[in-house]
């Protein structure tokens, strides 16, 4: 963590869509912090692994009803 | 609120007007709203009940672009489920690829391929079998609608997901933007892998309107589009720049290349000067700027072109402003807003932000980022990659890609993925892909490769490979092998050091035989820009691409004459191969235009449209000289009179139309052939003179000679004078009216001159063939096509083009204008340097002009100084064979077109020279239709001594007559002045050895060479200042606007009323016009001009009062006698004054009266 640009945020959505942001600037209204900060490979990296089911989470819901 | 899905429009456009045209092909095939529905609702019962198919469901559709194609994607989207197009040109891996990596569920295909062994494939004809229907049921917004794959940076293309919700928030925008009415027609040309065609798909049915589709081999040909827009009376198409450009290229009108009602630009970035000057192509029809990535549903921003001006900046097209639905960012590498005005990168937030790529996690994480000004928390926006630069209009400048990512005719390559396909090959090492721009300015990718170590490396084989990896605009254009790939300090590949590609040949090279492959390997490496020297070359091997296709067919028609259809270059693409197909089609000749064939001389033989004009123009002005033309040849050396007499008399044989009467009937103007004429031949010897009264004498002569007027129903149109200047010098002077003649027929005529007279003077009688067809066989063929409707499409060009034109071009003139203005003129002689004329050629090249269309924008710049009317009309004298049969016939084949231009003082010279060479494609490609069937349908208001349509007129000579040398005897073209002038102001151009031979011709009732002197001058200084300056207004060379301050002119027009006739004369007068005119309500005070007559009723008139009063009147009088009272009354003065002769007559029969 060097350096600030460097500096990422793996964030989440209520959609549990994945994304990263800067960490040093305010969370956008609507995301969460999804656990991980380092450098944008490693965000990246990590999202790679946990986000798994792609579909926006309502979607999934009225999919397993169907 | 969200949008209603087109599937749901669908439904209530089959309901409403289920018999209505929803979707059309190219190959025939035809949908109604009805069947439309009853398909898609079929296929939708199949996929739903026998496939499972549903939310999130993917089918990959293989579809030739066929109404299949749309019944397939909508009934997908009515299953709930989402597409996968695939391009059933693409090669074998690309097509099985995608259906794997997105794991579809099946195959949808109108052909089963070997690329899906193992995976569920279903024909559409057999899924349509199903016969339980779905309805449309509600489907989760956020399904997928479709996923589209594009090329991926590291070696593996990514799937783009785009949702339900998106695709119909981006139709409900088209339709927002487009305003469709329900029976407006579609053109989609581009593939369904493209999502730029969605501009055009969804938002026709949605609308209710027509869908039309056609594939790519057609979509590149500018003769079948400019056909399909026609006949489909297309009012939307969407393409690319490169695209249209290329069409453009085609030598066919760009007018012709509009649809009625928008045409949208996508894809690409284009240049300003091009789009802006699409405007004015066709009146009514919107140019549409529109942008947007993938990832955010085909477009995010149009910019109308109307009304915006030149924007600062690079040159390009500015992108935006955004749509209604998107919001747009400039933003730094942290996201941040950059201040305005400066680089970023854009970011497009809103409703049409796709899902994301399929499959890919930390892709789609990275791109698809937290948008923190969205009024919906939680939303995303997308980071295009787009280097661009917010402008205070509102609209963001595009200035380049923050990755490698390249644009190839508008398909997005990520030059890694085909690095990685290449490095595929087993005797690559190493592998690097860049883009360059080619001969034509197009991007293109050129592949670097290093060879295994041992391992010899054939680029045809690698690209081979390449070829049957990937789409073609992702295969090289060209590839080049190096020891090593140069290296910058930071290990990366230093673009600079690597060299430009040059064609690798293997060898064994066969040198382009003859003339035809000589040229064809020439126009191939113009294109390439490379050189070709073997003739088994194929033009795509050599970098050629489909686009390109459109340029190359367009320079083979212009070299060789001949129509080289489409399927020709892909199907046989070497030089040998073309070579061939051009014989072939040189001996089709011109397919589009039936052949002109001999026709028995014993019926009667109407004269061509031509004719006809210069016939009216001879008959109004009997003694003016103004048609004569002049062949004058210095013989030089001795020459034998009586053999060179003998020349003369066997061309008057070999060419009817030299010896031809033209005489009016009521049936209209006839041919006359004379068989045995009698040559009007002069001879005068002026050897014996001294040299000063030789030169005066022979310059009387030749005055009376060329001026003395042709009466064209009682003579020949050629009279022939032989002056003998010193032993070895002779002058034949052929003059000849311009109804027998123009330029190409005096080439003609001194060409034969120069065979026949070595012929006849060795008793070897006439060493020519007889041309294969006459002028009169051209006259009876142009009439029937004119008759057949043939013209009917340029005809309704030209209206549409000259609609709303000033009656003429208003000139400052130095003297008042009279009412009638007799074509008396002179001329004031200037020059352009070798130089100059250089550089003028060089700049009209690099913009895809012609030297021509340069020199008619200098003329504009120059007629400013006389009007400042920004609509500016100029004629154009045009000599062409409309078939290869005409080549040797000699005849009038001259036509006048129209150009107008639009002198906007807004605009760069560049832009000026685009829009005028816009304008001159469109007339040429337009050019058949006679001059004269165009002026009876404007039927403009015209004074005697007015030329129709145009009082300013421009003309280029290109080639200079040769001298031709046949032993000892030289024929040698010799200038002739005659003291008259075409038009009001004629601009004359010749090319000449030193550069170009500069005219002002002038009528001198209007202007003086005082007056005129500092114009013709003026050529140079604009010229000069214009090429230095070639990009800002034009208004900086112009003089200030100065107001109208045209001389008043004597006389005005008088106001018509509707009189009865009151005579029995006057009443058939008034019958014969409406019969004539086509109109019921003319009284005798009315003007023949102005309610509707034109020449060619005017000789009918002539003809009908010869034929029922028995007088010969004039065809003057009826501009001299334009109502029927006037008329009338000459009418009975003529039949008083025949009578007169035999006043006993007349006496007789007063006295007879008085008896009774």
């Amino acid at each position: 963590m060097a350096f600030l640009s460097d500096n990422w945020l793996v964030v989440v959505n209520d959609e549990e869509q994945y994304s990263i942001w800067p960490s040093a600037r305010t969370l956008p209204p609507g995301w969460r912090d999804g656990g991980l900060s380092g450098s944008k490979d490693e965000c990246l990296a990590h999202i790679e692994h946990t986000w798994t089911d792609m579909r926006p989470a309502s979607l999934r819901r009225v999919m397993d009803q169907l | 609120m969200t949008a209603r899905s087109t599937v749901e429009l669908i439904a209530v456009h089959a309901h409403a007007r289920p018999g209505d045209l929803a979707v059309a092909d190219a190959a025939g095939g035809r949908l109604t709203y009805a069947e439309l529905e009853l398909r898609t609702a079929r296929l939708a019962g199949y996929l739903r009940h026998e496939a499972g198919a549903g939310p999130d469901t993917l089918v990959a559709l293989a579809f030739e672009p066929t109404v299949d194609l749309i019944v397939a994607m909508l009934g997908v989207d009515r299953a709930g489920a989402a597409y996968l197009p695939l391009d059933p040109r693409d090669p074998e891996s690309r097509l099985r690829m995608p259906v794997v990596d997105a794991g579809a569920a099946l195959v949808l295909a109108d052909e089963v391929r070997q690329a899906w062994q193992g995976l569920p494939v279903v024909r559409l004809s057999e899924a349509l079998e199903h016969v339980l229907l779905a309805d449309a049921e509600p489907v989760p917004p956020d399904a997928l609608a479709y996923v589209r794959y594009t090329s991926g940076s590291g070696g593996r293309p990514k799937g783009v997901g785009i949702t339900r919700a998106n695709l119909a928030a981006y139709v409900d925008q088209i339709l927002g933007l487009l305003k469709p009415r329900p029976g407006d027609v579609f053109s989609m040309l581009q593939p369904v892998t493209f999502d730029s065609s969605l501009t055009m798909s969804y938002p026709a049915l949605a609308a209710g309107g027509t869908l039309w589709v056609a594939p790519p081999d057609l979509a590149i040909d500018a003769g079948w589009v400019a056909g399909h827009l026609r006949d489909t009376r297309a009012d939307f198409l969407k393409i690319t720049p490169s695209h249209l450009a290329a069409l453009q290229s085609a030598n066919v009108a760009a007018y012709d290349l509009m649809p009625r009602k928008a045409l949208l630009l996508g894809g690409e970035p284009s240049r300003w000067e091009w789009f802006s000057g699409l405007r004015a192509t066709r009146p009514g029809c919107r140019i549409v700027n529109h942008y947007g990535p993938t990832e955010t549903t085909v477009g995010v921003c149009a910019l109308d072109g109307a009304g915006r001006h030149h924007p600062a900046g690079d040159g390009s097209t500015p992108l935006g402003p955004p749509m209604a639905h998107a919001t747009l960012h400039v933003l730094d590498d942290l996201l941040n807003p950059v201040p305005q005005g400066e680089p970023g990168e854009l970011c497009v937030g809103g409703p049409t932000v796709g899902r994301g790529y399929l499959n890919r996690p930390g892709l789609t994480a990275a791109s698809f980022v937290p948008d923190p000004t969205a009024l919906t928390p939680g939303r995303r926006m997308y980071r295009t990659g787009d280097r661009v630069r917010h402008r205070a209009d509102g609209t963001f400048e595009f200035l380049g890609r923050l990755d490698d990512q390249v644009k190839i005719r508008g398909f997005r390559v990520e030059p890694g993925e085909v690095a990685h396909v290449l490095a595929g090959h087993p005797g690559v090492a190493g592998s690097f892909v860049t883009a360059d721009t080619d001969a034509s300015g197009e991007a293109r990718l050129v592949g670097y490769l290093t060879a295994r170590h041992g391992a010899e490396l054939d680029t045809r084989q690698v690209l081979r490979h390449a070829e049957a990896a990937l789409p073609a605009p992702l295969v090289p254009a060209a590839l080049v092998v190096l020891k090593a790939l140069p290296l910058n300090r930071h290990g990366k590949v230093d673009r600079e050091r690597l060299p430009p590609p040059v064609w690798d040949s293997s060898g064994q090279e066969q040198a382009p035989l003859g003339d035809v492959e000589q040229t064809i390997a020439e126009v191939f490496g113009e294109l390439l820009g490379l050189r070709v020297a073997d003739r088994q070359a194929s033009f795509f091997a050599l970098g050629g691409h489909s686009l390109l296709v459109a340029k190359l067919l367009s320079r083979l028609r212009a070299a060789f004459h001949a129509e080289i259809p489409v399927r020709a270059v892909f199907e046989a693409p070497t030089v040998a191969a073309l070579a061939r197909s051009v014989e072939a089609a040189r001996v089709r000749g011109d397919s589009r235009l039936p052949e002109v064939v001999k026709v028995p001389r014993t019926a009667q033989l109407p004269a061509s449209h031509g004719q006809q004009r210069l016939w009216f123009l001879n008959q109004l002005d009997p003694d003016s000289p103004l048609y004569n033309t002049n062949l004058g040849v210095r013989v030089m050396g001795e020459v034998d009179l009586e053999v060179l007499r003998a020349c003369v008399t066997e061309l008057v044989r070999r060419h009817e139309v030299l010896r031809t009467r033209l005489v009016p009937s009521a049936h209209g103007l006839l041919q006359h052939i004379e068989p045995e004429p009698r040559i009007p031949f002069a001879f005068v010897d002026l050897s014996g003179e001294p040299e000063a009264r030789c030169k005066d004498e022979l310059r009387r002569l030749i005055a009376t000679h060329t001026e003395r007027p042709f009466d064209l129903k009682a003579e020949i149109p050629i009279r022939v004078l032989i002056a003998r200047l010193s032993g070895d010098e002779h002058l034949l002077l052929l003059t000849m009216h311009h109804v027998a003649t123009e330029g190409p027929s005096m080439r003609i005529l001194h060409r034969e001159l120069g065979l026949l007279y070595p012929a006849l003077r060795d008793g070897r009688g006439p060493a020519l063939k007889d041309p294969q067809v006459q002028y009169a066989d051209f006259a009876v063929w142009q009439r029937d096509l004119l008759a057949r409707g043939a013209y009917a499409r340029q005809l309704d060009f030209w209206r549409e083009r000259l609609a709303g034109m000033p009656p003429r071009v208003d000139l400052r003139t130095d003297l008042r204008r009279p009412s009638e203005v007799s074509p008396a003129g002179s001329r004031i002689r200037f020059h352009l340097s070798e130089e100059l004329t250089g550089r003028l050629r060089a700049f009209a090249t690099a913009e895809n002009a012609t030297l021509f269309m340069i020199l008619l924008a200098g003329f504009q710049l120059v007629l400013a100084e006389r009007t400042d009317q920004q609509d500016v009309a100029v004629g154009i004298p045009v000599a062409f064979r409309p078939r290869p049969e005409l080549e040797n016939t000699v005849g009038f084949f001259g036509n006048t077109l129209v150009l107008r231009t639009d002198v906007d003082r807004d605009l760069s010279f560049r832009a000026l020279l685009g829009g005028i060479r816009i304008a001159t494609l469109d007339a040429v490609a337009h050019r058949d239709l006679p001059f004269e069937a165009l002026v009876e349908e404007i039927r403009p208001r015209r004074r005697l001594g007015d030329t129709p349509l145009v009082n300013v007129m421009m003309m280029v000579a290109e080639e200079q007559r040769p001298t031709v040398v046949l032993d000892e005897v030289t024929f040698q073209a010799e200038p002739i002045d005659t003291g008259t002038a075409k038009a009001e102001l004629v601009a004359l151009f010749e090319v000449v050895d030193d550069g170009l031979a500069g005219e002002l011709e002038f009528r001198t009732d209007l202007f003086t060479a005082e007056g005129i002197a500092p114009i013709a001058a003026r050529f140079e200084e604009v010229f000069t200042a214009v090429l230095a300056d070639p990009d800002v207004p034009i208004a900086r060379f112009l003089p200030e606007r100065t107001g109208p301050q045209a001389l008043p002119e004597a006389g005005g027009e008088p106001v018509e009323q509707y009189v009865a006739p009151r005579t029995d004369l006057e009443r058939e007068l008034c019958m014969l016009w409406s019969d004539l005119i086509g109109n019921d309500d003319i009284g005798i005070a009315d003007r023949f001009f102005d309610v509707g007559g034109h020449s060619l009723l005017a000789t009918r008139v002539v003809g009908w009062i010869g034929q029922a009063y028995g007088v010969s009147i004039p065809l003057r009088w009826c501009f001299d006698h334009p109502t029927v009272e006037s008329l009338a009354l000459a009418v009975l003065a003529a039949q008083l004054d025949g009578l007169d002769e035999g006043a006993d007559l007349l006496d007789a029969a007063m006295e007879g009266r008085s008896h009774e």
